[in-house]
């Protein structure tokens, strides 16, 4: 029966064209905000905290603020490796250059190859890896890296601020780990030239089939425990996590905001709908004599809730779109994706159900009598 | 002109509307104000930090202090720059180690900017001053910023736990609202020595004048002799508050993006208003009102609705900002609505009342008389 009736719940939605505009825009800036507001932390995290391994664990100065800020000695990596239970150890030197004039961070791995590849063990080709591991200047880019700056094999290149010159061997295929987006160079290469021979960040561990990761964590710890520098384990995970929090603590605030800017509108459009039912009684109460059930008249005002809400979605998320893009444009930190898209537009549902579902109620309730006595 | 009790009453009907308007409007004033108050707190600081004749040098392409590394040797070069000012044939070079470090005390727990200096800090930082006992000596002493010994009641002789050490507070500084304020100073030798690092993050130059300070940076970038870079000091703190008002910047973009679906929710409201009373003013225009008078009923209708919902918003936010937070760059940050807070937020208001009475209002101004009679 509803369905029967949309060609009229359309019509009556635009019989007021200026309140139906205002309720979907006031439903397309909320929406707006949360796919904007979205995406700005999905830009930004995702590069970190995306493909974050749970099996690997990793191994980091105890107690830094910033975790990116943990300085290990090299020697650590072989009382590591001695732990029962520890299949694999590498240790890893990090840091984060911005390159290039659209200012892209990347996040420098400095590693020794083998040792690297027998915890990471990620896909690349061949010839890529041989090239890579026999030439000292050499280095191996994520794919993400080399579609956003352009860089091709073969190719020297120059991190500028950082002096480092290296040629370019290979390419990390896509393959869901977070290498992806990172640089991986030399490990004495890169100490030699940021001056911090016999030093790494922290060290990545790959547990035996048989160890419990838990259990380990805690081992590696206790190795250290009387050490001058005390160590902290936790699954790449976790630490990937932590890295995220450093730098966007405040992202909790964004995100509250991106709520309160909901509710806000849920007040707005139920607002709207009310004050539409109301101007509407005369027409509800014929309705309702002509045979209406309360039930669909509820469904009606429902319906037309629900159809501006989803208009105004599209208008949100559309204008979200085109001013962020799906990455790779001039606001280039920001990353509209799927995950989004769908939440976005159960939230726009979600406003025209909660905020139509009280007027609907009302609405059906009127009686009819008393409808039918209303003047203008 | 319409009298303003008239436009008051108008408020007061359909009261359940009105309340609705209301707590929309003052939620996105809250949200605006409190957003633009931690803007403040974080750009602030930095942009009275940093003189024009103190240079900052850091490794080259470092992000920032704590991830900047410096051979120790590089300081003999860096202290026989021209242009660096001496005292008592000391050159003004403060070599630092900085840190960012989790100060816990008493279940409060937040990120500390740890910075190890030598004797010669208290020449080179002309701009910082003590306010009580001493400058940091060997020893595990510490000097605190005055708003963290405020934030944190530390005194004189209170006992901090730093970097798994214990350390006593053995003087208060005041650099007068710079981010000085918000570190905690300690001997280079200690930290050294508490988290094995043997280098130096930064150094801090003093040099004659601002002319002085360019020439020297010029000097360092260009010579290359050790890799370090140089900013002179307010453009190096201007970056880095840039930077942290580059993420408070998102937050008011949205906030006033929030503010145009305020002024739409208003528009909703003032145009049913506007329906509801047509016979009203169709009775008023009969009697001798003109079109331009009900604009400005309308209007002023609208604002006066937005002014109070923007006053309810002020004090919403207010208690939003008493909530805890650990905004990034700044360790004691104070966040609170300030007369800049203030304004900008009752300007809001009128502009979203404006705006959203405008459209109905000329509508209403331009309704005819004997239309509106028979409504």
């Amino acid at each position: 029966m509803l369905t029967k009736m949309a060609p009229f719940i359309w019509k009556n939605i635009w019989r007021n064209k200026r309140r139906s505009i205002l309720i979907i825009l006031g439903i397309a800036v909320a929406v707006f905000v949360y796919a904007a507001l979205n995406a700005a932390v999905n830009g930004l995290t995702f590069p970190i905290k995306g493909t974050a391994s749970s099996q690997i664990l990793n191994v980091r100065e105890a107690g830094r603020a910033q975790v990116l800020a943990s300085k290990l000695p090299e020697i650590y990596v072989d009382r590591v490796r001695a732990i029962d239970g520890v299949q694999a150890a590498a240790g890893v030197l990090t840091d984060i250059a911005i390159v290039g004039t659209a200012r892209v961070h990347i996040f420098l791995r400095g590693v020794q190859p083998d040792e690297y590849r027998l915890v990471e063990d990620f896909i690349v080709d061949d010839i890529a890896w041989e090239n890579f591991r026999s030439d000292r200047r050499a280095i191996l880019i994520g794919h993400r890296l080399q579609s956003q700056l352009g860089w091709n094999i073969g190719d020297q290149i120059d991190l500028g601020a950082l002096g480092i010159r290296a040629v370019i061997a290979g390419i990390v295929p896509p393959q869901g780990v977070d290498l992806e987006n990172h640089l991986l160079i030399h490990q004495g290469y890169f100490q030699n030239n940021r001056g911090l021979e016999g030093q790494i960040s922290y060290i990545v561990v790959r547990p035996a089939p048989s160890a419990s990761p838990s259990e380990l964590r805690q081992l590696i710890d206790d190795a250290f425990a009387y050490s001058p520098i005390t160590t902290e384990t936790a699954s790449a995970q976790e630490f990937a996590e932590e890295i995220v929090n450093d730098f966007l603590d405040f992202l909790v605030y964004l995100k509250v905001m991106g709520v309160i800017a909901v509710l806000i509108t849920m007040l707005a459009a139920a607002n709207g709908l009310a004050m539409s039912v109301r101007e509407r009684t005369r027409e509800i109460g014929m309705l309702k004599a002509i045979g209406f059930t309360p039930s669909l008249i509820c469904g009606m005002v429902l319906a037309e809730s629900l159809l501006l809400a989803i208009v105004g979605g599209f208008v949100g998320l559309g204008f979200a779109w085109t001013i962020v893009g799906t990455g790779g444009t001039a606001m280039e930190v920001l990353a509209l994706d799927r995950n989004i898209l769908t939440v976005g537009a159960a939230l726009a549902l979600g406003v025209g159900i909660l905020g139509g579902i009280v007027p609907a109620i009302n609405a059906a309730r009127l009686k009819t009598i008393d409808c039918l006595h209303v003047v203008g | 002109m319409i009298p303003f009790k008239y436009i008051l009453g108008g408020l007061q009907r359909r009261k359940l509307r009105t309340v609705m308007t209301v707590t929309g409007i003052a939620m996105v004033i809250a949200i605006y104000a409190v957003m633009n108050a931690i803007s403040t707190v974080m750009v602030g600081g930095f942009q009275a930090t940093g003189a024009p004749d103190e240079v900052v040098v850091q490794q080259a392409g470092a992000m920032m202090a704590e991830f900047s590394n410096i051979d120790r040797e590089a300081i003999a070069y860096v202290r026989t720059l021209p242009g660096v000012s001496s005292r008592d044939n000391q050159p003004l070079v403060s070599p630092e180690l900085q840190l960012t470090t989790v100060l816990q005390r008493d279940g409060d727990e937040r990120d500390v900017n740890l910075r190890g200096v030598t004797d010669l800090a208290a020449d080179v930082y002309t701009q910082v001053s003590l306010k009580q006992g001493q400058w940091p000596a060997t020893g595990y002493q510490a000097t605190v910023g005055v708003a963290l010994a405020n934030k944190l009641k530390l005194d004189v002789g209170s006992e901090l736990v730093i970097e798994n050490a214990s350390w006593t507070v053995a003087g208060i500084l005041d650099s007068s609202g710079r981010i000085y304020d918000q570190e905690i100073w300690v001997h280079l030798d200690d930290l050294t020595a508490q988290t094995n690092r043997t280098k130096y993050s930064s150094f801090l130059i003093k040099t004659s004048s601002p002319e002085a300070a360019a020439a020297l940076t010029e000097e360092v970038n260009s010579a290359r002799r050790y890799p370090i870079s140089a900013m002179r000091a307010d453009t190096f703190f201007a970056l880095q508050g840039q930077m942290a008002g580059g993420i408070a910047d998102i937050g008011s973009f949205l906030a006033t993006i929030i503010v145009f679906g305020a002024v739409f929710g208003g528009m909703n409201t003032m145009y049913s208003t506007v329906a509801g009373r047509r016979r009203e003013i169709g009775m008023l225009r009969a009697i001798g009102f003109r079109p331009r008078v009900i604009l400005g009923a309308v209007v002023l209708e609208s604002v006066m609705l937005a002014l109070i919902a923007g006053a309810i918003g002020l004090v919403l936010g207010a208690f939003i900002a008493l909530v805890p937070m650990n905004v990034p760059y700044v360790a004691a940050a104070h966040v609170s609505l300030g007369w800049n807070e203030i304004t900008g937020a009752l300007v809001m208001s009128t502009l979203i009342g404006v705006f959203g009475g405008l459209l109905p209002a000329i509508q209403a101004a331009r309704l005819r008389i004997v239309n509106a009679l028979s409504s």
